[in-house]
């Protein structure tokens, strides 16, 4: 008997090549044909696409990179200009060694009504690392002895314009040119000609090699030198870790892909079945699908990229000043986005690969006559439901909040445990349907006969509405806490804290001539705030006998501060420490006679103190208790005079507390601005905290809209399936109401169910997160978790009793689909 | 003349204990290359079961099931799968055409499906369709086809590439009588040139097209026609008046 | 008989020799219907008797036959007038299932399958005799449809036999008492009592 004979030509075994690309272009043609029908999964996918295509395009062109300090080198070394022959062997050391260097001379002029000293730079434009640090607006670099160029805030300060003559540093240049840091818009800074410079206070040198080679380096050269290394998260390591964010977004979306697909499996059973009786093994059968999924992650991918650059390329120059760089739109980690793409591509083909695995196992004759396999008893995915939620659940505990991995592993097996408990709850629903008019019980018996869809769109809604719910019940947590931590907020909003310069450890030297004018400041800022105001002076310690050069190089006086230990940590917490004034123990409500004369230092705060910022190690303060401020910003840890003197410490002036007696206008505010950023004065007035409030009501809706978007397209296949028993109520005399009351209790009860599931699902995880202090969690947000809980399934029943009556289904109708 | 398909005392039992429905009782059937057997009986006696049994899209519950001489019924799947493209050709009653693929490409399809390279699966369906008169409608899509064509371009697919086994259900039940006709000329002519069909039907005039008519009730084999004189003993039967 | 009216309809389309006519006719009904010469003349004769045809003397040896004015008439009139199908269930097949019904020991079932192989054993002969004609002989193909048809008929009524059969309960119609053969007297009574119910 020859009949099975092999043929001819040799063929592979399983069809090969040519089968599974005859395969794929058959799910290609179908998905063209009904690709409305998936749009709804396609929309999700783009949206999350795009989402994390724009995040990650941002993210790489807003994150402070380190390119204003560094340009293009990866060290650079700071050489004290003190001793001219020592910087000069130093650069030709440095020459030497790198071949390649790049050098900057600073010199600081002090300019009269500005608090920081403009840094004149002598640097070359064009320089081989440091061209990132440099780039001119208009005008021209500077040549020659007698020319100058500036920044636009030094030259706003100085008044100056190109071509007109600038005095700095006791020379009179013409400004030639506007110049920028593109790299850091904030800082501020002038340029002359590196070859007619006069002679630096110290230079820095940038470089490129190894850390180790830079090591190497130092060796080599005798006294301090002061190096500094490029921080090791570049850009793109942020990009990535923004796609690695998006990729779970990504991955949840695609479980909501996944309900899809099992819809659109089910529809073409048929045409799969005939596919199978002409002789494709179960893996054409499931490639179907997997091509489909595919596809739809391919477009996604695409579109959604393409959508997320457009948005990105749309707003990108309005965030420059908000970077603080200049940002060069186009610049953009292609590979990065590349990779979205493929990941899009690979979850979606994820999401289809469960229906496509269900079709094929569905036996050939079933398919042909489009009869879905039989749910598989729901015991199994009870099984896997628990085993989930209990990996879930002890992933999150073990996590004890803090380690990531385990709170996202955690938080994923959870979510994917609620979803595998969906088909429970639709049974256990169903099982309370005896109760039930007979229109609900029809509708719920459907539910459970239709598992397969009911079950995969359960499991998106309640998707959808859980992560609403998480985000309700998570940043109504967040704001307690932060309440907490904050009281009332950082100051009140009649109040301004008035400082000199920014906060810092070393408080400069000032003559006597330098704080009457600061302090005219001061009052000329409380005057701008009318009526009558009291203005606190903040005075903290400093140990005059001890001179350091704070951050701008200055010198100055280091201020005692209050340090804590942190414990399991190597480093101390500090905080200032101001003095304890009449005044300031008013503010807070503290009768000085109670203060014992032997006690250093008064705080709310707890723990192991010392003081630091002294030339003595371990000094243990004397502390008394005192109540917590109602204002974060309020001086809440104090020194007593007593403990000054004991010391020989003395006071500084750092600034002044004004307390009007009126809350503070907006006008009143920007007059303050202006008038503290003249004189080198920083202004903090009460930030508004912002409310979530916005952030729940947007949750709440967006999660509300996909899962309405989730039950139309369910509810309206669930229906038109069993259309058939429809027209037989139809046929024996069923009014249309019953219609409505079938439709409205399949969304109703599929959207109570996802809310349930969701919020629970929400709740278990969160307390994971929250372990260590479930209070947070009592704060419930009644009106947004309401809205959800029960909101959304009374809407759901709503909208569908009003579409449901609109005209009977078409029956029976079996298109060649 | 060999035995294509033979059922050997096969059975098949659906469900279990009292919902247990005897589908087919010991069936032994037999059909030779070059013969169109049509098995014919009432609806739920069995008959489309035997089919989808001998097609390899069910498994009977005990007996053989030998197509060129091998026993599909041990088979894994995969092998039945192959089976079904390189022997077997299927024609339902209708819904026999997969949406978004040309008439052309629907021919093609088994072939490819076996491996066969798409350039020659095509040139293969395409002859196939100009044999069958259908050359000029290889382009269109099954929703611009009539039901007379698409049962045609499912025989030209059920017949391309040289196969052995032609099974059809009921394959002229959606179609009026002229397109009938052209479809059960079709296959009697792929039997001509050396396959083995089997046609189910409840329909005598359709049964009547086969070489043999097997009659089916309850799940057994209860009789069947012997093989027809020629034509010219009609007209000694007595003419009709 | 319809013989007489075919011989008209030929004429009908101009005059022609006799031995013409009974070659046109065998074609027309693929030969499937015999018709000696003799058979042609004697009915051709009879036509002349009533008027229907009239004849002209060619040669003494062959007559050439036209068509009248009344024989068109005729020939119209049996057009469309319905065939006498409506007769009364004198089938000699069902005869023979209602006497087997009343005969112990024996299978009505299985006499039903003889029948209706012989009857789908017919049926094939004539439909393998049509998939050799080609589709263009019009003449055959109607007339092996209508056999066809006849003999389906037939095929439908065992089938529809056996199904009423089976629905009775285990050979109970053996020894039922129910008149299981009407004659045609009483089914004609019976219309007539339901005609004059209405």
């Amino acid at each position: 008997m020859t009949a099975l004979a092999e043929p001819a030509v040799k063929r592979a075994a399983g069809g090969g090549l040519p089968a599974r690309r005859a395969v794929i272009r058959w799910a290609v043609r179908l998905y063209r044909r009904e690709w409305r029908r998936q749009i709804l999964m396609l929309i999700l996918l783009a949206v999350a696409v795009a989402g994390s295509a724009f995040g990650v395009a941002a993210t790489y062109n807003m994150s402070s990179t380190s390119d204003g300090k560094f340009g293009s080198a990866g060290h650079l070394l700071t050489f004290d200009a003190s001793d001219p022959a020592q910087l000069a062997a130093r650069i030709a050391a440095t020459r030497q060694w790198y071949g390649a260097t790049d050098e900057i001379g600073h010199r600081f002029a002090a300019v009269p009504g500005l608090f920081d000293p403009v840094d004149i730079r002598a640097q070359k434009p064009g320089g081989v690392y440091s061209t990132p640090m440099l780039a001119l607006r208009q005008g021209r670099y500077p040549q020659g002895p007698n020319e100058i160029a500036l920044t636009d805030k030094v030259a706003g300060t100085l008044k100056a314009a190109i071509g007109a003559p600038v005095s700095l540093d006791g020379k009179t240049r013409t400004m030639v040119g506007l110049i920028e840091n593109p790299s850091d818009l904030n800082d501020e800074f002038a340029v002359v000609d590196p070859a007619a410079a006069d002679p630096a206070q110290s230079v820095t040198v940038l470089v490129g090699g190894s850390v180790q080679n830079l090591q190497d380096f130092r060796q080599t050269l005798a006294g301090p030198v002061a190096r500094e290394s490029r921080p090791d998260l570049s850009r793109t390591s942020i990009a990535l870790i923004v796609l690695a964010l998006a990729a779970v977004g990504l991955l949840l979306v695609s479980l909501v892909a996944a309900a899809g697909f099992v819809v659109a499996a089910q529809r073409r059973l048929r045409q799969l079945g005939m596919l199978a009786a002409i002789g494709a093994t179960q893996r054409h059968l499931r490639l179907v699908m997997l091509a489909n999924g595919a596809v739809v992650g391919l477009i996604a991918g695409v579109a959604g990229t393409a959508a997320g650059i457009a948005a990105w390329l749309a707003v990108a120059t309005t965030v420059e000043t908000a970077a603080g760089h200049r940002i060069d739109r186009f610049d953009l980690p292609w590979t990065v986005l590349g990779l979205g793409i493929v990941l899009a591509f690979l979850t979606s083909t994820a999401a289809a690969w469960w229906p496509a695995r269900a079709i094929a196992r569905t036996p050939v004759l079933n398919a042909l006559s489009a009869r879905p396999a039989k749910p598989r008893p729901a015991r199994r995915s009870a099984l896997l439901a628990i085993i989930l939620l209990a990996a879930g659940s002890a992933a999150l505990w073990a996590s004890g909040g803090t380690s990531p991995a385990l709170l996202v592993g955690g938080a994923l097996a959870t979510a994917i445990g609620v979803l595998f408990v969906g088909p429970l709850a639709i049974r256990a629903l169903a099982a309370l349907r005896r109760l039930m008019p007979v229109p609900i019980r029809l509708a719920l018996t459907d539910l459970v006969r239709y598992q397969a869809r009911s079950g995969a769109a359960l499991a998106a809604i309640s998707l959808a509405l859980g992560i609403a719910a998480a985000i309700v019940i998570g940043s109504a947590a967040a704001e307690y806490t932060a309440h907490r931590e904050a009281g009332l907020g950082n100051l009140a909003d009649s109040h301004l804290l008035v400082r000199i310069g920014e906060p810092a450890p070393v408080i400069p030297e000032r003559t006597a001539q330098q704080s009457a004018a600061l302090q005219a400041q001061a009052d000329a800022i409380t005057a701008a705030l009318g009526g009558s105001s009291s203005v606190i002076p903040l005075d903290m310690a400093v140990v005059s006998s001890h001179t350091d050069r704070g951050g701008s190089g200055q010198p100055g006086h280091p201020a005692v501060e209050l340090s804590i230990e942190i414990p399991g940590e190597e480093y101390l917490a500090s905080y200032p420490l101001f003095v304890a004034t009449p005044q300031i123990l008013a503010l807070n409500g503290i009768d000085p006679a109670t203060i014992a004369n032997d006690v250093d230092v008064l705080t709310f705060r707890t723990g192991r103190f010392q003081l630091s910022n002294i030339p003595m190690r371990d000094l243990v303060p004397v502390t008394k208790s005192i109540p917590k401020p109602d204002y974060a910003s309020s001086p809440s840890s104090l020194i007593t005079p007593a403990a000054m003197a004991r010391h020989g410490w003395e006071a500084a002036r750092v600034g002044w507390l004004i307390q009007a007696d009126h809350p503070l206008t907006a006008t009143q505010l920007n007059a303050v601005q202006d008038l503290a950023a003249s004189s080198g004065l920083t202004v903090e007035t009460r930030r508004e905290e912002a409310s979530l409030g916005s952030l729940r009501s947007g949750a709440t809706g967006a999660g509300a809209l996909l899962a309405l978007a989730v039950l139309a397209s369910t509810v309206g296949l669930i229906r038109s399936e069993a259309g058939n028993d429809l027209r037989s109520l139809t046929a024996m005399g069923a009014p249309g109401r019953i219609r409505r009351t079938l439709t409205a209790a399949t969304a109703g009860a599929l959207a109570l169910l996802g809310a349930i599931l969701g919020a629970a699902g929400a709740y278990l995880v969160l307390a994971g997160a929250y372990q260590n202090d479930l209070t947070v969690l009592q704060q419930v947000p009644g009106w947004h978790l309401a809205a959800i809980v029960v909101g959304i399934p009374l809407l759901a029943t709503l909208a569908a009793w009003l579409l449901a009556g609109r005209e009977p289904v078409v029956f029976a109708r079996r298109v060649l689909d | 003349m060999s035995a294509v398909l033979e059922l050997r005392t096969v059975s098949k039992v659906y469900g279990e204990g009292s919902a247990q429905v005897h589908a087919l009782r010991e069936v032994d059937v037999t059909v030779s290359s070059g013969e169109l057997v049509a098995v014919m009986g009432p609806s739920g006696s069995g008959k489309s079961t035997l089919l989808t049994i001998a097609g390899s899209l069910e498994e009977p519950t005990a007996g053989e099931v030998l197509i060129g001489g091998n026993d599909i019924s041990r088979m894994s799947g995969n092998d039945r799968a192959r089976v079904r493209r390189r022997c077997i050709g299927f024609v339902f009653q209708d819904f026999n055409l997969l949406a978004g693929l040309t008439a052309l490409e629907n021919v093609a399809l088994p072939l490819e499906l076996d491996g066969l390279a798409t350039k020659d699966a095509r040139k293969a369906a395409l002859s196939m369709l100009d044999e069958l008169g259908l050359g000029e409608r290889a382009a269109h899509f099954p929703d611009d086809l009539s039901g007379g064509e698409r049962q045609r371009v499912a025989i030209a697919r059920a017949v391309v590439g040289d196969r052995k086994l032609l099974l059809a259900d009921e394959p002229t039940g959606a179609l009026d009588s002229v397109n009938g006709e052209m479809v059960m000329r079709m296959l009697r002519a792929a039997c001509k040139n050396g396959m083995a069909g089997v046609v189910v039907t409840h329909d005598a005039q359709l049964a009547s097209w086969a070489d043999r008519v097997v009659f089916i009730r309850d799940g057994r084999i209860v009789d069947q026609t012997r093989t027809p004189d020629g034509p010219e003993t009609l007209l000694s039967t007595g003419s009709p008046s | 008989m319809s013989v007489r009216h075919a011989l008209l309809a030929l004429l009908a389309e101009g005059p022609k020799y006799g031995l013409r006519l009974r070659q046109e006719f065998q074609a027309q009904t693929g030969e499937v219907w015999p018709l000696n010469v003799g058979q042609v003349y004697t009915t051709l004769h009879r036509l002349e008797k009533e008027g229907n045809v009239e004849s002209d003397e060619v040669d003494g040896t062959q007559k050439r036959f036209r068509i009248t004015a009344e024989g068109s008439r005729e020939l119209q009139r049996w057009l469309h007038t319905p065939p006498d199908t409506d007769a009364p269930p004198r089938d000699e097949l069902v005869i023979k299932v209602q006497v087997a019904l009343r005969m112990p020991g024996v299978d009505v079932m299985e006499l039903l399958q003889v029948h209706r192989r012989h009857m789908v054993e017919a049926m094939q002969r004539y439909t393998h005799l049509k998939a050799e004609t080609p589709p263009g002989e019009v003449g055959l193909g109607l007339v092996i449809d209508a056999q066809l048809f006849r003999l389906e008929g037939i095929v439908r009524w065992l089938d529809a036999a056996e199904a009423r059969l089976r629905h009775l309960p285990d050979q109970s119609w053996a020894a039922s008492d129910v008149d299981l053969a009407p004659d045609t007297g009483s089914l004609r009574q019976r219309a007539n009592a339901l005609g004059g119910n209405r």
